[in-house]
């Protein structure tokens, strides 16, 4: 078979790469008017460490911010796997441009304005890329995960709290009075300082 | 390149000749190459949309993934294709072929097959290369090294021209004709060459402005069909248009495929296509989310008439357009959430469940309640994130008597760096109210490190300020459902005279406008502009600053972008 030679060379070299795969950051990003929207798993030796800094890309309504640690477990090595193998084709891409044109996989297809997209280890990877499915697969999963809370916020809509947290452990509660929050219409945005944004909808009025 | 075409051709007949029962990955890749070709001659796929994907065996791919498809798509077509597409066609193509980018010793180093299998390599390899220059230079020109810009706004040209579309402006020459002033009845085609956009500038009898779009909107994603995207655009424009700029006033009106056709041949504007998305889309002049409400569908319509972005772009890490001019004076442009309410007339329908805080209050008698209760916000008087940004709040206190105001003036520091807002609420009924008050303070920060920017933000929050002071002074009617009642219907437009209506637990606030006009003067002189480029001279120089970084535009330049140059002095010899 034609390149069967070739494209084991390109599968060790994969396999290379993922044994001296030390960290790995796969973050979704979407940027709006008025703030940016990040989710974002960083991927270390032996665990996954999970920054929400919005609620926005997740699956069910979920009124929490903050830094999580995965549950242990939480297949890593597979998780590595699936990612090495997109990374390794884009870094590939991304040397080829910068050696040969002076550009970069950044460069030459930058996410369509305002859309949300990926970004693994630095490379953006738009809704038009053919790796999307494949990262969005991997980002569900993690996603699905169990996670432990180690420090954020959690708004008790019931009782239209906001409970803080820090290293485990409930430090603080506020009312909730959406002073954060922007737009008339509903979703509304409530921004908290340093930790993200909320997407609440649908909640009582200001004051 | 036939050679090529050949091999896929005669491994798609012997497919055809004995077909497996169950298909090897290689064969299914095989029957799908073969199946793209015959679904690209046949136009079942569009060439002028390369990712279009198609279903072969029960498994989806797209026209990308083939090289081979993908040379004759690229020879045929290259000059046809929009930037965006060339450049999102680029990078799949890369991807799908990066096991041919390595450097050429490594690559014939890692050919472990025969020699003719290395030989056929090195021709598809050298195929790819050709392929990925081709394409590269309909992404960044023929230099290679322009930036790719994703929306350009005011400039000239667009950066690769879009044949088909372009040849069409073939009956519009740029001379003097596009300078004369429109007499009534009269009418011409102008275009909005940064947003690949045309529209039709017509005066009216009584000397009104009209510029008519078309808008051809194409399903993508999210819940919204192509019909409901155009009859909510219409809504509001309809909505807005009363309010949208300074006499002689100026509508905008997206047409129907019957009113185009009722219009002359050479008065029929192209059409424009905006794609519809999903709610996980930020909207912009080319693509709506389907969340997209009046003000932003208003605001990204305008973009098709020439105008450009005021606002602060605050995701500088994708967008770094820190030359922005960012203006203070809300417009659709600059601020569409506050502007588009406060110039067009709005009804909410709040609902107030039986004894509650509202319920209590808007039952009773008690004026000062309800005038502290009905009270517009310090956050509803404040432009975007000023509150997060620079304001922290203080505790309440409760008050020993009801106030006389809902709302007040505090303390402010002698450098103009902080000011304080006294803001009271009320509680309690069905008869006793009681009230509560905080001091909440705002002070000017910024971590922006270029002293021109430093400077510029210092001048925003000062006009904020200055904005919420007036507000305070004039204690407008919120907008917004009060705390304890639950928000029901939102209208733009006045059910009722302004103020607020209590019957049956629904709270109705009704609020006039504001009487400021959705555009400046520049930005009609702009759209009126047109074609001609000696006119909005002070308008068209601003504006370019939109979508650039602060280290790569003129600082002298910019400094003559005064907030009046940009949005009232049209810099053509008089003020408008």
């Amino acid at each position: 078979m034609i390149g069967v030679g070739v494209k084991y060379i390109f599968i060790l070299q994969i396999c290379l790469f993922l044994n001296s795969a030390f960290a790995m950051t796969l973050i979704k990003y979407r940027s709006m008017p008025e703030h940016v929207s990040i989710q974002q798993f960083e991927i270390i030796s032996n665990k996954i460490i999970f920054k929400k800094e919005t609620n926005y890309f997740d699956q069910k309504i979920d009124y929490q911010l903050g830094t999580y640690v995965l549950n242990p477990g939480t297949d890593i090595k597979e998780i590595e796997r699936q990612l090495g193998i997109v990374l390794e084709k884009i870094k590939i891409v991304d040397k080829f441009l910068k050696d040969t044109k002076g550009s970069s996989f950044n460069e030459i297809s930058p996410p369509a304005p305002h859309d949300s997209y990926y970004v693994l280890e630095g490379f953006k990877i738009g809704h038009e890329s053919n790796l999307y499915p494949d990262v969005d697969k991997v980002f569900k999963i993690l996603q699905s995960q169990e996670k432990k809370m180690l420090e954020g916020l959690l708004l008790d809509q019931k009782e239209g709290m906001v409970n803080f947290f820090k290293s485990g452990n409930k430090i603080k509660s506020t009312k909730f009075t959406m002073e954060n929050c922007l737009k008339q219409t509903l979703p509304t945005v409530c921004k908290f300082k340093n930790i993200g944004v909320l997407y609440v909808d649908p909640m009582e009025g200001s004051k | 390149m036939i050679k090529i075409l050949s091999i896929f051709i005669l491994i798609s007949a012997a497919n055809a000749q004995s077909p497996a029962p169950t298909l090897t990955p290689a064969q299914k890749l095989a029957a799908a190459r073969a199946e793209a070709q015959t679904r690209l001659n046949q136009g079942e796929l569009s060439l002028q949309n390369l990712d279009d994907t198609f279903t072969s065996n029960g498994e989806e791919y797209r026209i990308s993934q083939f090289r081979d498809v993908a040379t004759a798509v690229i020879q045929a077509e290259a000059t046809n294709i929009g930037q965006q597409a060339a450049g999102a066609f680029l990078s799949n193509y890369l991807i799908e072929n990066s096991e041919y980018l390595g450097n050429f010793k490594a690559f014939q180093d890692a050919c472990t097959g025969t020699n003719s299998e290395c030989d056929e390599r090195e021709k598809v390899r050298g195929e790819v290369l050709g392929n990925i220059n081709t394409l590269y230079r309909v992404v960044h020109g023929n230099a290679g090294s322009e930036k790719f810009e994703t929306e350009i706004c005011e400039a000239n040209t667009p950066t690769i021209p879009n044949q088909e579309f372009w040849s069409q402006f073939t009956d519009m020459t740029l001379n003097t004709k596009d300078c004369r002033e429109l007499q009534p009845n009269q009418a011409r085609k102008v275009r909005a060459s940064g947003f690949g956009a045309e529209y039709l500038l017509r005066k009216t009898e009584s000397g009104k402005y009209q510029a008519l779009l078309n808008l051809d909107f194409e399903y993508e994603g999210g819940n919204l069909s192509t019909v409901d995207m155009m009859n909510r655009m219409r809504d509001c424009l309809k909505k807005a248009n009363p309010y949208m700029g300074p006499a002689p006033g100026m509508e905008l009106v997206v047409l129907g495929e019957d009113d185009i056709n009722r219009l002359p041949s050479n008065q029929r504007p192209l059409a424009r296509k905006i794609t519809l998305k999903g709610p996980e889309f930020r909207s912009n002049s080319a693509n709506y989310s389907d969340d997209a409400q009046c003000p932003t569908l208003v605001h990204e319509a305008l973009h098709l008439l020439n105008l450009c972005d005021e606002y602060q772009e605050r995701d500088l890490a994708t967008y770094d357009w820190t030359c922005r001019i960012v203006t203070t004076s809300d417009s659709i442009m600059s601020n569409s959430f506050q502007a588009f309410p406060r110039s067009v007339p709005q009804s909410v329908t709040c609902e107030c469940p039986a004894n509650s805080k509202c319920d209590n209050i808007m039952s009773s008698n008690d004026q000062i309640a309800k005038k502290v209760f009905l009270a517009e916000t310090p956050q509803e008087m404040a432009n975007g994130f000023f509150w997060v940004d620079y304001c922290t709040q203080g505790n309440w206190q409760q008050l020993n008597t009801p106030p006389t105001r809902p709302i007040e003036r505090g303390a402010a520091s002698a450098d103009s760096n902080s000011f304080t807002i006294v803001q009271r609420t009320v509680g309690g009924g069905p008869s006793d109210f009681f009230y509560h008050e905080k001091v909440d303070t705002c002070t000017f920060s910024t971590s922006q490190t270029n002293p021109v920017l430093i400077a510029e933000e210092r001048r925003r929050f000062l006009a904020q300020r200055d904005n919420i002071l007036r507000r305070i002074d004039a204690e407008p009617q919120t907008g917004k459902c009060p705390h304890g009642s639950t928000p029901g219907t939102h209208q733009d437009r006045l059910r009722g005279t302004p103020g607020a209506a209590y019957n049956n637990n629904t709270l109705t606030l009704n609020r006039d406008s504001e009487g400021k006009p959705l555009l400046h003067p520049n930005h009609v002189g702009r759209i009126i502009a047109g074609n001609c480029t000696s006119k909005a001279s002070n308008y068209r120089r601003c504006a370019s600053f939109s979508q650039k970084s602060i280290s790569s535009c003129d600082p002298a330049d910019r400094a003559q972008c005064s907030e009046d140059n940009f949005l009232r002095i049209s810099g053509d010899g008089s003020a408008q």
